[in-house]
């Protein structure tokens, strides 16, 4: 099974600029999706059955928020093998205080992506070698 | 003859003096002559065995000695004469002291002497100093002589037995008339035919007459002076015993004694004489005198009647116990009233008493029983358990008198068995009622006394000493003693105060307060209550009462006037509007200044209005709903916010704090209010405020930061020296602008609501 990195952010600027660091390392196609609501589609259907996923996950979206993306997650048991990276604009610390309730949030990072911060993350490291 | 007096045992021996024996001499010397004998001695077998001879001499003892054989000899054959010619050639004899020709006596002839019935008397004996021939011619004379000599024995022996019967007779007449003389005892002999009576000496002397004053009387004379009342019975025996329909004539009777008075008479008699028809004709008897006996027995049948008068008087069970017989014999109350069966207790009295004794009882009673035998004591007195017929048990109280012997040894008892089982349980009662107030008396603080007005004397409780620290009084406690207690400035007062309340026969109850010296010298606050209790007349005798040391009491009252005082100061004076209200009627019961200045009601407005008035219409609901929950639980203390309307309809926000009160004697509630207006106010613009910094803040991390995070991402592809941006650059420098458009727009959005918050 191959591991997947997901993205999702409603900003296609954000998706543009965070897909471009991400080629840097992997130039293997990286699953975007532009709302809460399409990622969860994705994951409901079939399609991500049995391989390990690494989503890296906006907070304030329309449609479908990052939070009640995962909370629809975890209601639909859907969490098993997915792994979650925050990746937000917010400097809220009320963000990161929740941030610590979902045993699959393995990082909470502040956008814009850059090489240093995919560096600093070894499970997004690790993900894009294998992807 | 009396039967009693005989004759010694008619044992034949010849025990006779010399001198008795004058007749028999002539009859020896006859026998000597015809026996031509030298010598004739007669022996006798009485216990001396005195040998005389024809002379009347008795013979020297040791010719006695000598002749001893001789005479066994002949008494051994009393039916011959014994003949021996020459001693010494007699076979039997020849080794004797005779024999060795010491003595005089060579032959010898015994004659027996034998009474009419055979015994042997003695010996008739003929003494030879040379041997001799007898003849045959000679044996019959001698045996005459022998016969008459018995003759004259016999009648000796009669004529001794003769005198001693005669001085039997006089000791026995002797004796009669001493046992007469000296008892009661009169004799009396009666001649039917002549009609006389005859009396000894000491009838007359009985009767208090002279012996000359009373001679032999008629039968006529002598009925005459005999109790017209006892005459008849008396007759009738007399007349029964002459016709021999009884066979003892024995009465008793009264007969006038000289001076007037009655004697008592037991008067026996027996026939000495009767007729050939067997009728009596001569009668003696005895009469003693009874009057002693006779009284006594009066006096004893009284006693008796008025003991079983007694026992049927009272209800308790009077016992006898006869301490010899051991026999207990009860009246009928006991059988009565403990149910027991007399048949039985007649059997084994003294042994169902005791069975029926409580057995945790029976030792001790036991014990103090035959203590009070033993020692000198008159009386007897136990309490215990004692069973009735059924299984019950009582309570009884035994009482006895112990009768004694001369020697102090007790013969007799005599006692009564009281029921006391209600008495016991009464007093049982009593003394636990007494113990409950001995108790009280002692747990209260209160002192209890009893004053006996009559005797001037008080009798204290124990708490006299412990709270007053007096001591118990030894003496008499009168009114003085208890004046010098009080405190001079009060004594007056209460002295008038009681005087006043015992002259009024219709006041009983006494109530004073006064202070009081203690023990230590300080003074303290009483407060003291009594009953008075009176006689018919309506004077005072006795008073109880309870004194209470309220000096505690007292300055706890004055803490409290002056914690009211505060209070009440606190209260009109607060700054805060408060007022009471009566829980049940919800009318205003006071206000302070505050809350008139804060809703515009006057005082008197006030106190005209309930609690709905001051509340806005459609806040009575949540007003009730607070007050029923009050009601319910008086005690809560509660704090709440409502809505309050002033008299000029102007509503405000209030907090309201109230607390329970006893206010005119009625269930309020004390009401602070606090104007919560202003507050209200300053609370809603923060909290405005805090929306729109959170709004500010939301805009700031979320909103602002996504063009700028976006433009940071554009501008670090641009520099980034390892990325080809030559075909994008356009799209990138386009992103950047519209990023900060972006950010422009949003700032002026921020500013416009920062500006919102300044003009408020």
């Amino acid at each position: 099974m191959n591991n997947k990195i997901v993205l999702v952010d409603d900003d296609p600027i954000i998706q543009y600029v965070h897909l471009r660091i991400l080629k840097k390392y992997s130039p293997q196609a990286i699953m975007q999706f532009e709302d809460g609501s399409a990622a969860l589609d994705y994951f409901v259907g079939k399609k991500a059955e049995g391989s390990p996923h690494l989503v890296l996950l906006d907070i304030n979206m329309p449609i479908l928020g990052g939070w009640e993306f995962l909370d629809a997650v975890y209601q639909q048991g859907l969490s098993g093998n997915m792994s979650v990276i925050i990746l937000t604009s917010s400097v809220d610390i009320l963000d990161m205080e929740r941030a610590k309730m979902y045993n699959n949030i393995v990082n909470f990072v502040q956008k814009p992506l850059t090489v240093e911060k995919v560096n600093s993350i070894p499970i997004l490291l690790e993900y894009l070698e294998q992807v | 003859m009396n039967k009693n007096i005989f004759f010694i045992q008619r044992r034949l021996s010849l025990d006779v003096e010399s001198k008795q024996l004058e007749k028999i001499f002539p009859l020896l010397d006859l026998a000597k002559f015809i026996g031509e004998a030298p010598s004739a001695v007669i022996s006798g077998s009485g216990p001396n065995q005195e040998i005389y001879d024809h002379s009347g001499l008795p013979l020297p003892q040791e010719f006695k000695m000598v002749l001893q054989p001789f005479l066994a000899h002949t008494l051994n054959s009393p039916e011959h004469i014994c003949i021996i010619p020459n001693v010494q050639k007699e076979a039997g004899f020849g080794t004797g002291i005779l024999a060795q020709g010491n003595s005089t006596m060579v032959g010898y002839i015994g004659c027996p002497l034998l009474s009419k019935e055979g015994d042997p008397l003695g010996v008739l004996s003929l003494i030879y100093d040379n041997s001799f021939q007898f003849n045959s011619n000679q044996e019959r004379p001698l045996l005459t002589i022998a016969a008459q000599v018995v003759n004259v024995l016999e009648e000796i022996k009669t004529q001794k037995e003769f005198k001693l019967v005669k001085e039997e007779l006089q000791l026995q007449k002797e004796v009669n008339r001493n046992i007469i003389e000296n008892s009661k005892l009169s004799l009396w002999r009666c001649n039917l035919e002549e009609d006389i009576l005859h009396f000894d000496a000491k009838w007359p002397q009985i009767l208090g007459y002279d012996q000359e004053e009373l001679g032999p009387i008629t039968l006529e004379k002598w009925e005459s002076m005999i109790h017209t009342e006892d005459l008849k019975a008396l007759k009738d025996q007399w007349n029964n015993y002459l016709a021999r329909n009884i066979d003892n004539y024995e009465v008793n009777y009264r007969i006038k004694h000289k001076d007037g008075s009655w004697k008592w008479f037991l008067e026996a008699g027996n026939t000495l004489k009767f007729n050939n028809a067997g009728r009596p004709l001569q009668m003696v008897g005895t009469i003693e005198d009874i009057t002693q006996h006779q009284l006594d027995y009066l006096h004893l049948e009284e006693a008796l009647q008025r003991l079983t008068y007694l026992s049927r008087a009272t209800s308790d069970a009077i016992w006898d116990l006869d301490l010899v017989n051991e026999t207990l014999h009860w009246n009928d109350n006991f059988f009565e009233n403990y149910g027991h069966q007399s048949e039985e207790y007649a059997k084994a009295g003294l042994i169902l008493w005791i069975e029926n004794i409580h057995p945790e009882d029976r030792l001790r009673v036991e014990n103090s029983f035959e203590r009070a035998l033993e020692r000198d004591s008159e009386n007897w007195e136990e309490e215990y358990r004692f069973k009735k017929s059924g299984e019950e048990y009582v309570i009884v109280n035994d009482k006895a008198f112990i009768i004694r012997d001369a020697n102090g040894k007790a013969i007799r008892m005599v006692g009564a068995l009281c029921d006391i089982t209600e008495k016991s349980n009464y007093l049982l009662k009593a003394k636990i009622a007494n113990e409950r107030f001995q108790r009280i008396a002692d747990l209260t603080k209160e002192v209890i006394y009893d004053w006996d007005i009559i005797n001037e004397d008080v009798h204290w409780g124990s708490g006299y000493v412990e709270h007053f620290g007096h001591e118990l009084p030894k003496e008499k406690v009168t009114l003085q003693t208890r004046i010098n207690h009080m405190h001079p400035n009060d004594v007056q007062r209460v002295l008038s105060e009681l005087k006043d309340l015992l002259r009024n026969p219709k006041e009983n109850y006494f109530e004073v307060k006064y202070r009081f010296l203690k023990g230590d010298g300080t003074y303290i606050d009483i407060h003291e209550k009594a009953s008075i209790l009176r006689n018919e007349n309506g004077g005072p005798f006795r008073m109880v009462g309870s004194m209470r040391d309220v000096s505690e009491a007292n300055r706890y009252l004055e803490k409290l006037r002056d914690s009211e005082k505060k209070y009440n100061d606190l209260f009109h004076l607060s700054p805060q509007p408060s007022w009471v209200y009566d829980l049940e009627t919800l009318r205003f019961m006071d206000v302070n200044s505050a809350a008139i200045a804060c809703y515009g009601y006057s005082r008197k407005e006030f106190m005209e209005l309930t609690l709905s008035d001051i509340w806005p219409v459609d806040e009575i609901k949540p007003l009730m709903k607070e007050i029923n929950d009050v009601r319910s639980d008086t005690e809560r203390i509660f704090n709440g916010a409502f809505k309050h309307r002033k008299k000029n309809g102007v509503e405000f926000d209030v907090r309201i704090h109230s607390n329970p009160i006893t206010f005119k004697e009625r269930t309020c509630r004390q009401v602070v209010a606090f104007d919560i207006s202003e507050l209200t106010k300053h609370i809603k613009t923060i909290e405005s405020q805090n929306t729109k910094f959170n709004k500010i803040a939301w805009m700031q991390s979320h909103v602002l930061r996504a063009p700028l995070v976006r433009m940071m991402g554009l501008t670090n592809l641009l520099l980034d020296p390892d990325e080809n941006n030559e075909g994008d650059n356009a799209f990138l420098l386009q992103g950047i602008r519209n990023s900060s458009n972006e950010i422009d727009e949003i700032s002026r959005e921020i500013a416009k609501i920062t500006n919102e918050l300044k003009t408020k």
